[in-house]
């Protein structure tokens, strides 16, 4: 197998502590960049192509570089710790079993962009990552690592915890920064953007947690190493997680660009008992459904982007012939739609409307028109809303319908579904 | 300034405006329905989506900033799917009564639906509908008819200065409300009636009155206190139904307070004055008057005025005491002095709007009844009354026996007197001592001018006709004075502005029927004597 660079620590006992870090190199690279001026960590960051690891896959180094020199206001580093995306459970270990890359990252990026002060917002439900963070924070804070003056460099540094308290759209940056101050969690309107005016109207920048983790490796083994770990312009190694009808299913760090079919069939050991794949999401429940003919692909931001959907998160969910389509996004519309902030329009309307009539097909009460009122409500939704998380419903709405459409109709036609009736306990109400 | 072409109109907009003030601002109107004028954008609603030319996505034009060569679509076929589908989102969930629905007429999703919606729903699916919370006993809430535009929450934290709603759930179950359920608070809640653009928010005291297409509005002005708020008063079959706020940005910008609001209870008060004590009380009044005037003895007269009255009231109440009955026993109640800034300011409207002098003219009666050589207050004329200086004493709009602050000795004093006459609104304890009581208009009747406390003249007009035999105090004084044999040709508040601009400091430029909406600026003293000193010494002045 290819080389492990975030995960390299997973398998070492008390890979949370402080010692077993530096035992094996661990805040050398933030050594490092202190003897740097800020400005050569931006561009060695850069240079290695570092792509965020939150899904959107912007370039790290250039979002740094996007935030003033001089700011009236403190500027602030957000760790996006909120991992809510269904099928995306990469950060969660990375906070369990090597929290002070993180912090380290952390330390290393506010040197670079200037700010002194970072917090880590930890989805609401993550326990065990919350106290792992908190206790790396203490034995960092001890060993001069944060606070001030870390490592005798004059340079102040602190991190803190915010846990989150439950909602999906907290993901989304600024609404992060939102509850971050205390308030409801709901995405402000952009412009101005974050590197301007964000967490407490200071410039802000809100980097995930994988892609801060890389950080400390690009410092000690150079740009041009995580540039070559994988095709152009997709450098690094990625975090996949693979959740479904798989034999083993987990998080594996292979080199970006690895090819779906790969990890499906030589990582994942193939689908479970004898059955056949039918449709595998890529990068987290947001992304279009790709058919098995589509899987020979790699799984980078490009490629993907290619045949019309994203790497996102890197969270593949693989699903059998055993699968009804039609419940699959039922179950992931009334994700959405509760979700919703209820801010905007389209999406706290829309996304209900969607589920309901999903709810309706499934059920065995599909009409004629439906497919294409659902269609058109997606349509009506995208690229129409205060922040992505319409879209994140209408993509794979419209994805499951475009890949699987007889199925649909056979669901209308037939009056129910065929692989069976609607269990229980998801046949509620939009209210979820 | 930046130049952007809107549906190919080329425009100009102000430095930082965004694209839709500058469309309103050039009679350009794209719908919106989150986005008002006095408060923060959030751009929540989606109504005023446009197409701006090289953006990826539709933009929302209330919070994207009017740039030089931007090139915006309002019309196009994306944006009116746009709009239509906004719409068709809202409609989801409303309950579509709008036939007992108090904002018919006057909603914009009502509107903007008619013009821009679906004749039919495509929503198939059921309703869910929202609790009842009674929100206070000023403003009626149906969340079932919200739209989530947050402007109620955006107005009671950013303006009203009372954080007091919010928004509570998620998704399609997101409501707005106040926070524990709590009553709102807020003395100026009334204008969550106005400031929410559909039904979900409604005036409880005008529940089920009246049709907004069937009344008539005249703009006037609330007499609740010495800002002199703009206001439209509503009215339908002779009776005024709401006050509602009239824009004016140099005095109460949008709003208007809940016990201004309030004012119009006055009119049918059931204490309300509304005949003479006898059909004769003219000729009785003038005839006292007369027998004193004839006695040289029109000092022993008293004339206390109140600062409730016009600006033409109390010109003629002073013109009737100096140069008929020949008293210099003129007085009125000083209204409180405020050390607050006036406004209207950004700060929130509780630290500025409600003024501590409740009277809407105590500027004008300085103005004016202190431009006679000798005026006293109120409690000089009781003292005067108890040492026996006057023996009569005509009162308008007063109840000095209560504002005298002590009961016994008012009365006492009053009782003294050889007559006294109340002219008033409404019965007070001075009104029962009273020989004679004439009927006077509420502020709802009358037609004239107040000067509010930054010295601004503004026009109260009659939205209804008097009631009873009421009228305003200066048709009482003209036909008292007639009685006494004067030539006076005043006939409405106009002819007697005209004498008031030409005799009263500050007043030169009032003409009651060209009175600017916004109000008039009064002619400050000190800038007139300034402008001459200039023009006669200028050269003296440099020296200093």
């Amino acid at each position: 197998m290819a080389e492990k660079i975030l995960t390299a620590r997973f398998e070492t006992p008390d890979s949370h502590l402080l010692n077993t870090y530096q035992a094996d190199g661990g805040y050398t690279a933030l050594k490092k960049a202190l003897t740097m001026k800020p400005e050569e960590v931006i561009e060695l960051v850069k240079a290695s192509g570092l792509r965020g690891r939150g899904g959107a896959g912007f370039p790290a180094g250039l979002k740094w570089s996007f935030v003033p020199k001089e700011a009236e206001k403190p500027k602030y580093l957000c760790v996006n710790a909120d991992e809510g995306e269904p099928g995306t459970f990469k950060d969660r270990y990375l906070m369990e079993l090597d929290p002070h890359a993180v912090i380290e990252g952390s330390a290393i990026a506010c040197y670079a962009f200037g700010a002194h002060i970072a917090y880590i917002y930890v989805r609401g439900e993550f326990k065990v990552p919350m106290e792992r963070m908190e206790q790396a924070l203490a034995e960092a804070r001890e060993a001069g690592l944060v606070g001030k003056n870390i490592l005798d460099s004059g340079f102040d540094f602190d991190m803190w915890v915010h846990p989150g308290a439950g909602a999906y759209v907290c993901g989304e940056e600024t609404a992060l920064i939102e509850s971050n101050e205390g308030h409801r969690g709901m995405p402000r309107l952009k412009p101005p953007f974050p590197a301007v005016v964000g967490l407490f109207g200071g410039p802000t920048v809100v980097n995930n947690v994988e892609t801060l983790a890389f950080v400390p490796h690009i410092m000690n083994q150079g740009a041009e190493w995580f540039a070559k770990l994988g095709p152009e312009r997709n450098g690094g190694t990625k975090m996949y997680g693979v959740s479904g009808h798989v034999k083993k299913p987990g998080i594996y760090e292979l080199p970006m660009g690895t090819s779906l079919k790969e990890i499906i069939y030589d990582v994942c050991g193939g689908i479970r008992g004898d059955h056949e794949l039918k449709a595998v999401i890529p990068g987290g429940s947001s992304t279009p459904v790709l058919t098995p003919d589509e899987i020979d692909v790699a799984m980078d931001f490009d490629s993907l982007a290619k045949i019309g959907t994203m790497l996102g998160s890197g969270a593949i969910i693989v699903m059998d012939e055993t699968t009804c389509m039609v419940r699959a996004i039922t179950r992931l519309a009334k994700f959405y739609s509760h979700e919703s902030c209820g801010q905007c329009t389209p999406c706290r309307e829309g996304l209900a409307w969607i589920h309901q009539v999903l709810v309706r097909i499934e059920g065995g009460q599909g009409r004629e028109g439906d497919i294409d009122l659902l269609l058109d409500i997606c349509d009506n939704v995208q690229g129409n809303t205060i922040c992505p998380l319409g879209d994140a419903c209408a993509m794979p709405v419209r994805g499951f319908i475009k890949k699987f459409r007889p199925e649909f109709e056979e669901h209308i036609q037939k009056a129910g579904c065929p692989i069976g009736p609607f269990p229980a306990p998801w046949a509620g109400s939009a209210k979820g | 300034m930046p130049k952007l072409t809107i549906d190919g109109v080329e425009i100009e907009a102000a430095q930082g405006q965004s694209v839709l003030d500058a469309a309103l601002a050039h009679g350009i109107h794209i719908p919106h329905l989150c986005y008002h004028p006095r408060l923060k954008v959030s751009g929540n609603c989606r109504m005023c989506l446009v197409e701006i030319e090289k953006a990826p996505k539709l933009q929302i034009s209330c919070g994207t900033e009017a740039r030089d060569g931007m090139v915006v679509q309002t019309k196009s076929e994306k944006v009116l799917k746009a709009r239509q589908s906004v719409l068709e989102f809202m409609l989801i969930n409303h309950p579509l009564d709008c036939p007992t629905c108090d904002q018919c007429g006057e909603c914009k999703l009502q509107d903007y639906c008619s013009e821009h919606g679906q004749e039919e729903s495509r929503y198939g699916e059921e309703k869910h509908g929202f609790d009842v919370l009674d929100v206070g006993p000023d403003i009626s809430r149906n969340m079932n008819r919200c739209i989530h535009c947050t402007r109620c929450i955006r107005f009671l934290r950013d303006v009203a200065g009372s954080e007091e709603f919010t928004l509570y759930e998620r998704g399609s179950h997101t409501t707005v409300g106040p926070y524990l359920e709590k009553a709102l608070e807020s003395p100026f809640s009334g204008n969550l009636a106005e400031v929410c653009p559909v039904g979900a928010l409604t005036c409880k005291h005008f529940r089920f009155k009246g049709r907004s297409w069937l009344m008539e509005k005249s703009r006037t002005l609330c007499p609740g206190c010495a800002r002199g708020c703009n206001a439209y008063a509503w009215t339908s079959k002779q009776e005024v139904l709401r006050l509602t706020p009239a824009e004016n940005d140099f005095v109460n910008q949008s709003w208007l307070c809940n016990a201004g609001r309030a004012s119009i209870a006055q009119i049918e008060a059931k204490n309300r004055i509304l005949e003479p004590t006898r059909a004769t009380a003219m000729e009785e009044l003038a005839g006292v008057l007369r027998a004193l005037i004839e006695k040289d003895e029109g000092e022993k007269v008293g004339v206390l005025a109140s600062p409730r009255l016009t600006n033409e009231d109390l010109y003629l109440i002073r013109k009737l005491a100096r140069e008929v009955i020949g008293t210099t026993h003129l007085a009125f109640v000083p209204g409180m002095s405020d050390d607050r800034p006036f406004g209207p300011l950004d700060t929130p409207l509780t630290e500025w709007f409600i003024r501590a002098d409740p009277t809407p003219n105590s500027h004008g009666a300085r103005d004016i009844l202190h431009s006679t050589e000798h005026t006293e207050n109120a409690f000089d004329l009781i003292e005067a009354a108890e040492k026996g200086e006057i023996s009569s004493l005509l009162v308008f709009s007063e109840d000095p026996v209560t504002s005298f602050g002590d009961v016994d000795r008012a009365t006492k004093a009053l009782g003294q007197l050889d007559f006294l006459a109340v002219i008033d609104s409404h019965f007070s304890p001075t009104a029962e001592l009273a020989r004679l009581v004439v009927p006077e208009a509420s502020f709802a009747e009358k037609d004239g001018t107040f000067t509010n406390e930054q010295g601004r003249i503004q026009r109260l007009r009659a939205a209804i006709p008097a009631r009873g035999h009421s009228q305003s105090a200066w048709q009482t004084v003209t036909e008292v004075a007639k009685h006494l044999g004067t030539v006076w040709t005043f006939n409405s508040a106009a002819e007697v502005d005209r004498e008031i601009a030409s005799k009263i400091p500050g007043y030169q430029d009032l003409d009651f029927d060209t009175l600017p909406l916004e109000g008039l600026a009064l002619v400050q003293a000190d800038e007139a004597d300034q402008a001459e000193a200039e023009e006669s010494t200028p050269d003296q002045d440099k020296k200093e």
